[in-house]
């Protein structure tokens, strides 16, 4: 009877415990459930975090690269309808009243290029540099934000830029708001060499639009790099934590039904104990 | 001649009845707790030297009865159950312990730690980005709140232990008078009709007083115990010694009588004082390493966090704070007060120009996160962590092992101490049949010696 009154005490603790992997699906609840697998459940699960926010970091980083990106792509298209505009009115057989309704033109184009340099994402100026919630630059193409880029983590030791120091990416060797405001001057002043000079600035302002493409596609790149890293880890990461983890569910409910077997098994055979001995026949 | 018969005679029917007597004694406590079977001991009675120098029988005699104990098992079986008692007590307290450090839980510390510096992560993508800030500014606070919840848990479950500690000396010292009142009764017993039920009763307090405290046992020739304590005899013949406490909580100590003064005896005891003395020597350590986490991962966050510039462009104050000289600083970590009304101020910047992108001192915090500032530089904040965790567990598993391991030593001990010690009812059935026969074969001399007597009588008439 102690025999039975001990075992049963050691089976409900345990059968407590299996009851408890079945229903939380999990083989570690606690520490002492398997306190040499802690760390390693701890590093998995913290990486595996880590990935979930690099993800969204990647996600946003590539969201604001992809305005970046078309804008860069306008704004070489605004130069390069701006470069047209030169070439065409660098022609001698232009006078000076086309040249001055061209001069209006070239405005227009001015407007377009600075809007296009005061992309927002979010309201993030993205030309601004770190000072991204003011217009990267004012209203005659002076550069207003800051030298310094902000970045953001996106994987273990790696970041990728989420704003550019426009005075560096865009009008970094060239300028091309002088360009076009020489143009225009040039253009109203019916100077053809002011126009061809207006022609070799606006193209080192294309040069440098294509240098900032190329830099945007680069961070593009790794940002979509990072984000396909933390997608396929988070894959892995989450099946070493189940491996860790989990518990096998079948497994768990076999032993459950096997120590309920037992139980029973040692109940029936404290019933057959009874005392039937001598004294029941003398 | 027949005079002698039936003294012989009456000899026999008083043996026999004695032999009945403990055999229904027996049986009747056949399943009384502690209870530990007799076997009456006969004896031929000194013979007489008759005229003609001719020794002569004068029948029987019960000399005693007998208490078929196993003392080697017996010995062995309380010392076992002093260590199997103090492995479960310190199994269960640690297991309480333990359910406020349970795994994977989105409360537990590790998972805040993470929390905390993803939501700084996660700020490096928008340093102005209000709600963000908030969201790391309540990462941090729900981190002090984790740690909070496990050091007050800690001092909580070392402040029960030492209450039931000082509880249980009351009773430990009440069965150690009563051992002493029983030992005196013992040496003061007739060896057939006291000692043996007194004998019992005494077993049955050394064995409440092993798994209170874990004594080493020594049954003495004269019937009486001695019990030890490490090398301390706690109880000798009529000699008890009481325990009583001292210290302050956390470092509440068990003392033993010893000369004019008291001796520390934590380090011999076991039973369900060693087991809430070692869960309590667990909980202080690990309460211990969680007051080095809160110290020097609020040291080495606010060292970075200072360093760098708030929203506002002003140099940045300590993300949390321990008060000078907390006890605990575990319990006392806390969010800095004007952090806490003001997301503002998380000093995200590197440099004061309060531009809003500027997330380099959030770089520097982040890198926290993997400098390794514990046991001696070589464990980061998490790891440190997660061997709190696992030396709890260590602990918890190592005390499960061994209340199984001296569970089963005590079960196989009980067995053999049973299997000499406890009633065999059959047995008993044999006994009463031999005595009941001793008596009417006694009765049957009585009878034959009364009827020579009567002849004789009748003839002399």
């Amino acid at each position: 009877m102690e025999a039975l009154k001990q075992s049963s005490q050691s089976m409900g603790s345990r059968i407590a415990k299996l009851n408890e992997e079945v229903s939380t699906g999990k083989r570690i609840n606690r520490a002492s459930d398997d306190p040499g697998r802690i760390s390693q459940l701890h590093n998995v699960r913290q990486q595996l975090n880590n990935q979930g926010v690099y993800m969204k970091n990647a996600t946003q980083a590539e969201q604001l690269l992809n305005v970046a990106d078309t804008a860069l792509q306008d704004l070489h298209t605004t130069l390069s309808e701006t470069r047209e505009l030169a070439i065409q009115f660098a022609n001698e057989s232009y006078n000076a009243d086309q040249r001055s309704d061209a001069a209006i033109a070239s405005d227009s184009l001015f407007d377009r290029a600075l809007s296009l340099v005061n992309t927002q994402f979010n309201e993030r100026y993205i030309f601004a540099g770190t000072a991204y919630d003011d217009k990267a630059y004012s209203s005659t193409g002076t550069y207003n934000g800051s030298t310094d880029s902000p970045e953001t983590v996106v994987g273990d030791d790696l970041k990728v830029k989420t704003g550019f120091d426009g005075s560096d990416l865009l009008t970094g060797g060239s300028d091309m708001f002088g360009a076009i405001t020489d143009l225009r001057t040039a253009l109203n002043a019916d100077d053809t060499p002011g126009i061809i000079a207006a022609l070799d600035e606006i193209d080192a302002a294309l040069v440098d639009v294509e240098k900032g493409m190329v830099e945007v596609g680069g961070e593009m790149r790794r940002s979509i790099d990072a984000n396909g890293l933390a997608s396929s880890l988070e894959v892995e990461l989450r099946e070493a934590k189940a491996s860790i983890e989990e518990t096998d569910v079948v497994d768990a409910y076999s032993r459950l039904v096997q120590l309920q077997t037992n139980f029973d098994a040692a109940m029936q055979v404290t019933s057959m104990q009874r005392y039937s001995g001598l004294f029941t026949r003398i | 001649m027949s005079i002698r018969t039936l003294h012989i005679g009456r000899s026999g029917l008083k043996t026999a009845s004695y032999g009945i007597d403990v055999t229904g004694q027996n049986v009747t406590n056949a399943s009384t707790e502690g209870y530990v079977r007799r076997r009456l001991v006969q004896q031929t009675r000194v013979p007489h030297r008759n005229e003609h120098g001719v020794f002569t029988g004068q029948g029987v005699t019960a000399s005693a009865i007998h208490r078929d104990i196993d003392r080697f098992a017996s010995e062995r079986c309380f010392e076992s159950l002093g260590e199997q008692s103090m492995a479960t007590t310190a199994h269960e307290s640690l297991s309480v312990v333990e359910a406020n450090f349970r795994e994977g839980d989105t409360a537990a510390i590790a998972d805040r730690l993470d929390r905390f510096f993803d939501a700084a992560t996660e700020l490096t993508s928008e340093p102005s980005d209000h709600g963000l800030r908030l969201a790391m500014r309540d990462a941090g606070q729900d981190l002090a709140e984790a740690v909070n919840r496990g050091g007050k848990a800690l001092v909580e479950s070392i402040r029960r232990a030492e209450d039931r500690i000082q509880d249980e000396i009351t009773g430990i010292n009440k069965i150690l008078s009563d051992i002493k009142v029983l030992h005196e009764r013992i040496s003061d017993s007739d060896s057939v009709t006291g000692p043996a039920d007194l004998m019992d009763a005494r077993d049955g307090l050394t064995e409440q007083l092993a798994e209170k405290i874990g004594v080493g046992v020594d049954y003495q020739a004269n019937g009486q115990l001695t019990l030890m304590v490490g090398g301390h005899a706690i109880v000798q013949e009529v000699h008890v010694r009481q325990l009583s406490t001292s210290g302050t909580s956390g470092s509440l100590s068990v003392k033993m009588e010893a000369g004019e003064g008291t001796v520390s005896v934590d380090a011999f005891l076991k039973g369900e004082l060693g087991g809430l003395i070692k869960a309590r020597d667990q909980m202080a350590a690990t309460l211990a390493s969680l007051d080095t986490f809160a110290e020097e991962f609020v040291d080495e966050i606010n060292a970075q966090h200072s360093s760098g510039f708030d929203a506002y462009g002003v140099p940045g104050l300590d993300f949390f704070s321990i008060p000078t000289g907390a006890t605990n600083p575990a319990i006392d970590m806390a969010l800095d007060t004007a952090l806490a009304a003001d997301a503002q101020m998380i000093a995200a910047a590197a440099t004061p120009g309060a531009e809003v992108g500027d997330g380099a001192n959030l770089e520097a915090i982040l890198d926290v996160e993997n400098t390794k500032l514990f046991s001696g530089g070589t464990q980061n904040s998490r790891d440190f962590i997660s061997s709190i965790y696992s030396d709890l567990g260590n602990s918890i598993v190592g005390f499960e092992v061994d209340a199984t391991t001296h569970g089963a030593i005590v079960d196989d001990l009980v067995s053999l101490k049973d299997a000499n010690s406890k009633v065999d009812l059959d047995e008993e059935a044999v006994s009463l049949i031999q005595y009941q026969a001793a008596y009417q074969a006694a009765a049957r001399v009585v009878t034959a010696a009364d009827e020579l007597l009567n002849e004789l009588m009748a003839t002399v008439r």
